[in-house]
């Protein structure tokens, strides 16, 4: 059952009860908390996630919660619980859900050692995936959003979850978060964005929280294969421009992007290795949308046509 | 010395590597670092690894052979310079012959 199947005093009931336990890609999730705006924004945002059947073993038992503070940030705050600890620091009220996604990448990056974790956005079309590693703010949330509102599927906007066996790319699609002037950029590129939650005076500037798109989310079971590497950086002065990486270079800025790359030794080097001899890479330039898309799904930017375009 | 003895991988367990056109990327397991060397380094590496241990000279005539490079003192140079550097990092050492 999905959460939006929910009639909305059940789905609240479990949030402020005994937590609602909740199908995130390879993750069970408990969720728990008593902040009304909170409650609200989560079940809007993953309404197209699956409940779990029953009360099983979960990976991450996480809490929300709200107490006064007397230092920064002073006033009320909300506070991310995990396992009953509280590993990352309180942050004001308004902002508990980005708390709880910035919590829960810190609980996958931290703890889901059995994958390869980048830092990256995924999107996939036919079993096809484009890896797009960057730091925050070079735009790869802006271009996975994109992607996704054209046909492609979200992996994550935010955690690439690369399975050390079949060399496969797991999904976890979870709200996009978009930053500062990418908000109105995604907003005039499609009419079809729902935005769960908008909060000012963030660390990182606004943000806003967009819903994962129904399909892609019911999709969160099935891997892809990375096929393509895109490094993208934004540069409002540019229409779109590509040039090809080898795979040396595809390699450094992969590996840059990293959460844990090293901790299993030379098997890490060798996943990533197969990955970029496989896999051509580019980096883009772009600050129009259409002209991004337009260069990513031609031939010209690849040694190889996509095979799903 | 180098004519003296020839070369061969050291510490093979510590070390993984690719190579690609004029890139070696190597592992080191012991620092746990990535580097990525230019140039001849990954064809030299790769040829110590099939004919070790292999004298210096021998390596650069079949450098030369197989890459239609000009067979001039500024390309046994660039060998050498790559085989300086495997050394600093560990990857290669001389044996005696």
């Amino acid at each position: 059952m999905m959460i939006g199947d929910l009639p909305h005093e059940e789905a609240i009931r479990q949030l402020t009860g005994p937590g609602m336990v909740v199908i995130m890609g390879p993750f069970l999730v408990r969720i728990a908390s008593r902040i009304p705006h909170f409650c609200r924004q989560f079940t809007d945002l993953y309404r197209y996630h699956q409940l779990a059947d029953a009360e099983p073993f979960v990976d991450f038992d996480l809490r929300l919660a709200s107490r006064w503070s007397w230092r920064a940030p002073r006033g009320r705050v909300v506070t991310f619980e995990f396992n009953g600890d509280a590993p990352i620091l309180p942050l004001p009220i308004d902002q508990a859900m980005p708390l709880f996604e910035w919590g829960l990448n810190w609980c996958v990056t931290s703890h889901a050692h059995h994958f390869i974790i980048i830092h990256a956005g995924i999107v996939a079309r036919g079993g096809e995936a484009i890896l797009m590693p960057g730091a925050s703010g070079s735009g790869k949330s802006t271009l996975t959003t994109a992607l996704c509102y054209r046909g492609w599927r979200l992996l994550s906007d935010e955690l690439a979850l690369i399975d050390m066996e079949r060399g496969l790319a797991y999904p976890m699609p979870r709200p996009i978060s978009l930053k500062n002037q990418s908000i109105a950029s995604i907003q005039a590129f499609s009419s079809e964005v729902h935005i769960g939650c908008a909060v000012s005076e963030t660390r990182k500037g606004q943000i806003a929280l967009l819903r994962p798109p129904a399909a892609s989310v019911a999709a969160e079971k099935d891997p892809a294969r990375i096929t393509r590497i895109l490094f993208p950086i934004y540069e409002p002065s540019v229409s779109a421009v590509g040039v090809h990486l080898t795979p040396g270079q595809a390699f450094l800025k992969t590996f840059d992007s990293t959460f844990n790359y090293g901790i299993r030794g030379k098997r890490d080097f060798s996943l990533l290795a197969d990955l970029v001899e496989r896999a051509p890479a580019a980096e883009i330039r772009y600050g129009d949308l259409d002209a991004a898309l337009a260069l990513i799904e031609g031939p010209s930017l690849w040694p190889a046509p996509l095979l799903t375009t | 010395m180098a004519e003296a003895c020839r070369l061969r991988l050291e510490n093979q367990d510590r070390f993984d590597w690719r190579h690609w056109d004029g890139e070696l990327i190597f592992f080191d397991g012991e620092s746990g670092e990535t580097r990525l060397l230019s140039g001849w380094a990954g064809a030299v590496l790769d040829l110590i690894a099939e004919r070790q241990p292999i004298g210096i000279e021998a390596l650069e005539n079949e450098l030369t052979a197989a890459t239609d490079a000009a067979d001039d003192t500024g390309h046994r140079e660039r060998i050498r310079e790559a085989v300086d550097m495997l050394r600093d990092n560990g990857l290669i050492g001389y044996t005696a012959k």
